[in-house]
């Protein structure tokens, strides 16, 4: 019998996964409840100046290209798990699929994009192959009438009235990636996000530069000359329940400080941090290189009050007390947590979680990526490979 | 500040984490949020909760134990609600004010006022409450200048 694998979750891991599954020649049926694959890592920016400063975010693209040419992937957006049973080599899978926006007919013209009063239909990510309804804005989810998209939609692919599809699968295994969530900066009351406009999250910042050439990330003309990066926001805090260091958020902070810098050479960034983790290939030398570019605070602010200028309050650095500085713009470089659903999923898959409240994986289900716990975008797609490899093994003995 | 090494008590912080309050020093790694939020730092920058923290952890016995700043913490608890770790640093002044008056490191004569204080204090609330009990509808009286004159003795 020809080997079946089901793959929950498109992002870097669930990519790396499917790719070596299906190398192996094992049919992959890659689940991905948005409606495009690539996951958080398809939103960052590449943030190469005159040189590549090895971020990984290029990586997704080339991955995605992969998945979509491989013949023994089928990708599955807009659909979820619903149901999961069986044993170790024999799993029944149900799944269910919204059917709202039929991918396989839209072709990214844009007139729903133009139509929608709420912007409700975009890429959700520039690699995106179809577009997708954001059910958090769409009216029709909210229970309103509104088919403006659907009428506007030359070829049919948007029908509200189309019933979901559900059916079921048979698979020998299960691999969970279902990634993660980045910390919810508005629990951080005091550093003002979701009150201050100028105070954004690094992921914010990302997704701004993606979209833009220069520094115009409101897009209002308006340009930061003085930011501030907040480190460890959600991460080492045992207050949040999240006593670990989210591994990313020095390495993409400095980096995009380096990319602002890069296109506004105007750019003063300071940075407030405890300490700079500097794992992994190539970021001891960023890293010195951002000592000499920008300032480093030792000291996490306790506040952050409001106005034109961000005002700071902080520890001066080494001990000289108690100190406020301005600035233009504040980043918070928030981490890792567990994804929304991990709860749901790990009742799904009968799956234990950690003291985090990652998941952990079990004879025939296998979890890979940032579901498991803190990890960049090339960390987690060598994960979600090296979980396949090690899925294959099992699977191979278990038949020869 | 310098730091003599000589001097230092490798001890003392095992000391402070085994007393009453001070059981989460060790875990500390100098974020300085506590002193960032302090407003007590904010008047007087010579009261760096973080410095306090670390010349603990380094062994600075004499030097903490002696110094007045100990005694600046007015216990709003902002540091322990902002700090990352849950060091509970208004706890762990608690353990060291503790120290300090045990070690010999107080006056007498300010420990004479603290203890004054604190009856007066306490005998103050228990007026108020009976007060408040005899006579439900009296306004409750209160005289500021009054009672830092009785308590400074003035």
């Amino acid at each position: 019998m020809k080997a079946s694998a089901l793959v929950i979750g498109g992002g870097p891991a669930g990519l790396g996964a499917a790719l070596k599954l299906a190398g192996a020649g094992i049919k992959v049926y890659l689940v991905e409840k948005e409606g495009a694959v690539g996951g958080w890592g398809a939103r960052y920016v590449c943030k190469a100046t005159d040189s590549c400063q090895q971020c990984s975010a290029c990586l997704i693209p080339k991955k995605i290209q992969e998945v979509y040419q491989h013949p023994l992937v089928e990708i599955l957006t807009n659909t979820q798990v619903v149901d999961v049973e069986g044993e170790p080599g024999s799993f029944q899978v149900r799944l269910q699929r919204d059917q709202t926006l039929d991918p396989t007919l839209c072709n990214a013209c844009g007139r729903c994009l133009e139509a929608c009063p709420k912007a409700a239909v975009d890429l959700l990510n520039p690699w995106a192959v179809s577009y997708r309804i954001d059910k958090e804005r769409c009216k029709v989810y909210s229970g309103e009438d509104c088919d403006l998209c659907a009428r506007a939609c030359p070829t049919g692919a948007i029908n509200f009235h189309r019933p979901g599809a559900s059916w079921d699968l048979s698979v020998q295994l299960v691999v969970a990636a279902i990634g993660h969530e980045p910390f919810d900066a508005r629990r951080k009351y005091r550093l003002g996000y979701g009150r201050f406009p100028r105070v954004i999250t690094g992921l914010e910042l990302e997704e701004a530069l993606n979209r833009i050439e220069g520094t115009d990330i409101f897009g209002d003309g308006w340009r930061p000359l003085d930011v501030a990066f907040i480190q460890c926001v959600g991460s080492r805090d045992v207050q949040e329940g999240a006593d670990y260091c989210s591994r990313v958020c020095c390495k993409y902070a400095l980096r995009l400080a380096g990319l602002l810098r890069h296109r506004e050479p105007a750019t003063k960034a300071t940075f407030y941090y405890m300490d700079i983790q500097t794992g992994g290939k190539g970021f001891p030398e960023i890293y010195r290189q951002a000592r000499d570019d920008f300032e480093f605070m030792r000291g996490i602010p306790a506040r952050i009050d409001g106005g034109d200028r961000l005002k700071l309050h902080f520890d001066g650095v080494s001990g000289e007390g108690f100190a406020n500085r301005e600035h233009d713009l504040v980043v918070l470089s928030v981490g890792i947590a567990p994804s929304a659903n991990t709860a749901e999923m790990a009742r799904l898959l009968t799956l234990n979680r950690d003291e985090h409240g990652f998941l952990k994986g079990r004879e025939g289900i296998y979890v890979a990526g940032t579901a498991g716990g803190p990890r960049d975008i090339s960390e987690s797609l060598a994960h979600g490979m090296e979980t396949a490899a090690k899925a294959i093994i099992k699977l191979e003995g278990r038949e020869g | 500040m310098s730091v003599a090494a000589t001097r230092l008590d490798p001890k003392f912080k095992y000391e402070v984490a085994a007393h009453p309050g001070g059981e989460q020093i060790k875990v500390c790694f100098a974020c300085g949020v506590c002193t960032a939020g302090c407003p007590v730092s904010e008047i007087d920058p010579a009261y760096n909760p973080r410095k306090i923290i670390r010349m603990v952890l380094l062994g600075m016995r004499e030097e903490v134990l002696k110094s007045d700043l100990l005694w600046l913490c007015v216990n709003c608890y902002t540091c322990t609600a902002h700090c990352p770790q849950n060091v509970k640093f208004t706890n762990v002044i608690g353990a060291l004010r503790d120290m300090a008056v045990k070690e010999g490191y107080v006056h007498p004569r300010f420990r004479g006022d603290v203890e004054e204080a604190d009856r007066f204090i306490q005998k103050l609330r228990r007026d108020m409450v009976l007060a408040a009990a005899q006579d439900k509808d009296a306004p409750t009286k209160l005289d500021p200048q009054g009672l830092l004159d009785e308590v400074t003795g003035k």
